[in-house]
């Protein structure tokens, strides 16, 4: 039997193949039984640590870590292609399942104590942004020294601010005690390592995951909730007490305005990937209102919209994760500069409070 | 949104601050903590108040009685002006943070258009009840010296709208039936793409009307009622992939998803929920025209392959980490892999 300590050697970080962990968001009552149920048909090995658990498959192995139960970590040497392919088939399958969608702010500013080595924006404005927009599609690449500077500058130009989407990051970090180690993070909470110990690669990963569950928790914070104050429910005996009440929707403002509301709704809510959302807009005027269902989870989320703005309804209950797709997905497609309203939302997507 | 739903709605928006329109209640430390509270008056008589805000520094209650039309009732005026604070905040469950002293105010909300006569009503009943009008444009105090100092402070003049209104109470048992067809057609959208097999009448209300709780035995009622209908209708719209059955002697009413887009491949999947309801009409793939296509990239693939050939290090095993994960795609593999009606828009 093996426990944690045995990952440095499980999942070296000094060998050909770079360690790579992926992280899912899991929705499970029976952690364990949840593992083995989507590694089916796939043998899953216990190990002496009650959260780390061994999954073989057909290409390789991961070990599973659900230290954290709701985001889980798979850390594995596998190639990245069969590891991906293998993981996609239980994210698409299942309803409960979702990739960490991280904000292009969260990668920006993925480790501040780290040197950027290298970073790729890209931005795919496609049907969302207008074609005669300064900037429809950017996708810009560099390596080198504090990478990121070169984005920063194109961002300060107002014609493109709104277009530089962190997709990916490589950093490098060096600590005295935890050794050197270089990372390469995607904003779909794909990692990719090479380094002196996995513990520093693992302490990496658990900082990112703690940043973006903050901003998935606050979100769920503000979902809407009514609670009956009584016992109403009962046929027959009114014991009808009213609702308490909390939450609020989530208001998004951005930086470049939908040009035509109505294309932009079709688009939006066309069940296509990558929002799959699902959808009938009413487009009334200056706005438009959705039911719409977020087909990744197969929950209700009403949306309204205007020219610059978004406002979303979250039911109690409903995933936080699902917003933070949203946003993720807006950054990419439509405008990597907009904000969330409300202070504590605007700074867990943002990092920074908001500027007066 | 219904004219007679936008008073309870902007009065909720005056007190949600999500960053859209102004929301000086909230700002003046007021949170909104229940709805559609029965509460026993001191003269033991009982007024359900369709608000209570309450501001936990202060102490300070607030009822209020939204006003669809032009009208007031002297004797529920009356109820509404002699509530204990304690007794609300009983019946309202509101937890009680703070060791301040507990003070109560009443408040009207009512359309800008019968704002005139509320307001008349309101002092030819002798009422000392503060009135809020909401118009197209924003919301005012009529009479500002039947208000608290503090209320006064917090609405000194009229708050502007700079968005619609939200709707937080969208639609109630008193909607027409159309009101509730998005809802209920979403609702079992969600319910196929979570792989149910059917959603009985209730369970569809439940998930369909997010207030639920808000009321009591016979607006649920009338709810259940108007969802069913939406979903019977619904059921008339989609014949080959929703059915409705009546309830039978041991079985409730229910929408039972007979064929689901879920059963497809992930192609077939968005093509079908992009049909369900028939909102849109499914793309064909764009005919190509010489002009069309992607030029810029149209030589890579083969540079690519000449480089690899060449013994170019370029790809997979190599060095950098980035392009370890190139390998699997580069992007979230929900998005890429065809996962599309159309896919010239998802793949990159």
């Amino acid at each position: 039997m093996t426990g944690r300590s045995d990952l440095s050697r499980h999942i070296p970080l000094n060998a050909a193949v770079p360690a790579k962990t992926f992280v899912l968001e899991v929705h499970a009552v029976d952690p364990l039984a949840y593992l083995h149920k989507i590694a089916h048909p796939f043998k899953v090995e216990s190990t002496n640590d009650v959260f780390l658990s061994r999954v073989y498959t057909e290409a390789g192995e991961f070990w599973v870590d659900r230290i954290n139960p709701r985001f889980w970590t798979f850390h594995t040497i596998m190639p990245s292609l069969a590891a991906v392919v293998w993981l996609t088939h239980r994210v698409e399958s299942r309803r409960d399942t979702d990739w960490m969608w991280l904000p292009s702010a969260h990668l920006r500013n993925v480790a501040p104590s780290a040197l950027p080595h290298r970073v790729r924006t890209e931005f795919s404005g496609g049907r969302l942004v207008s074609p005669d927009d300064a900037a429809q599609d950017l996708k810009v690449q560099l390596t080198g020294s504090h990478a990121e500077h070169l984005l920063d500058q194109i961002a300060a130009l107002p014609q493109y601010r709104s277009s530089v989407s962190f997709n990916t990051i490589e950093v490098d970090l060096a600590d005295a005690e935890l050794g050197n180690l270089r990372e390469s993070v995607r904003r779909w909470g794909a990692f990719a390592a090479r380094g002196e110990d996995f513990a520093h690669h693992a302490q990496f990963v658990r900082s990112v995951i703690n940043r973006y569950q903050r901003l998935v928790d606050s979100v769920e914070a503000v979902a809407l909730r009514f609670d009956p104050l009584g016992e109403g429910d009962e046929v027959g005996a009114d014991k009808y007490r009213g609702a308490s009440f909390a939450g609020t929707p989530i208001g998004i403002q951005f930086t470049r305005k939908i040009s035509d509301l109505s294309v932009f709704c079709e688009e939006l809510f066309s069940s296509r990937a990558p929002f799959r959302l699902w959808g009938r807009p009413v487009v009334s005027g200056d706005r438009a209102i959705v039911e719409a269902v977020d087909l990744h989870v197969g929950q209700r989320l009403t949306m309204e919209l205007g020219y610059d703005w978004m406002r979303v309804y979250l039911r109690a209950g409903s995933c936080g994760n699902t917003v933070a797709r949203l946003i993720s997905n807006l950054q990419t497609r439509f405008d990597s500069a907009l904000s969330l309203l409300q202070p504590e939302l605007h700074e867990a997507v943002a990092l920074q409070p908001v500027s007066t | 949104m219904e004219r007679r739903l936008v008073p309870v709605n902007a009065l909720l928006d005056l007190s949600l601050a999500d960053g859209l329109n102004p929301a000086p209640l909230a700002a003046a430390g007021w949170q909104v903590k229940a709805l559609e509270v029965p509460v026993r008056t001191s003269s033991d008589e009982v007024w359900v108040c369709d608000v209570v805000l309450f501001n936990e520094s202060t102490g300070h209650l607030l009822a209020v009685e939204a006003k669809s039309g032009a009208n007031i009732e002297p004797d529920q005026g009356r109820k509404l002006e002699v509530v204990d604070p304690v007794m609300l905040i009983e019946a309202g469950g509101i937890t009680v943070t703070r060791d301040v002293p507990l003070r109560y105010e009443a408040l009207y909300v009512c359309l800008e258009e019968h704002a005139e006569r509320i307001a008349m009503g309101v002092s030819a009943a002798g009422l000392a009840v503060p009135v809020l009008a909401v118009g197209e444009g924003g919301a005012r105090l009529i009479d500002p010296s039947l208000a608290s100092a503090e209320l006064v402070a917090a609405l000194p003049g009229e708050v502007a709208w700079t968005h619609p209104i939200a709707e937080i109470i969208p639609f109630d048992q008193d909607s027409p039936d159309e009101a509730f067809d998005q809802p209920v057609r979403a609702e079992l959208a969600a319910a196929m793409a979570s792989g149910r097999s059917s959603i009985t009448i209730r369970a569809l209300t439940e998930q369909a009307v997010w207030h639920f709780a808000i009321y009591g035995q016979a607006a649920r009622g009338r709810l259940v009622r108007k969802v069913r209908g939406a979903a019977r209708s619904a059921a008339q719209a989609e014949p080959d992939r929703l059915r409705f059955e009546p309830a039978t002697g041991t079985t409730e009413p229910r929408i039972v998803i007979t064929r689901s887009a879920e059963q497809f491949d992930r192609r077939g999947r968005t093509q079908s929920y992009q049909a369900f309801f028939g909102g849109r009409t499914v793309r064909g793939r764009r005919p190509t025209h010489p002009d069309q296509g992607d030029l810029f990239a149209e030589l890579d693939e083969a540079e690519r392959v000449t480089a690899e050939e060449m013994g170019e290090n370029i790809g997979v095993g190599s060095d950098e980490l980035q392009d370890d994960l190139d390998s699997a795609g580069g992007l979230p593999p929900a998005t890429p892999i065809g996962d599309s009606a159309d896919t010239e828009a998802d793949v990159p």
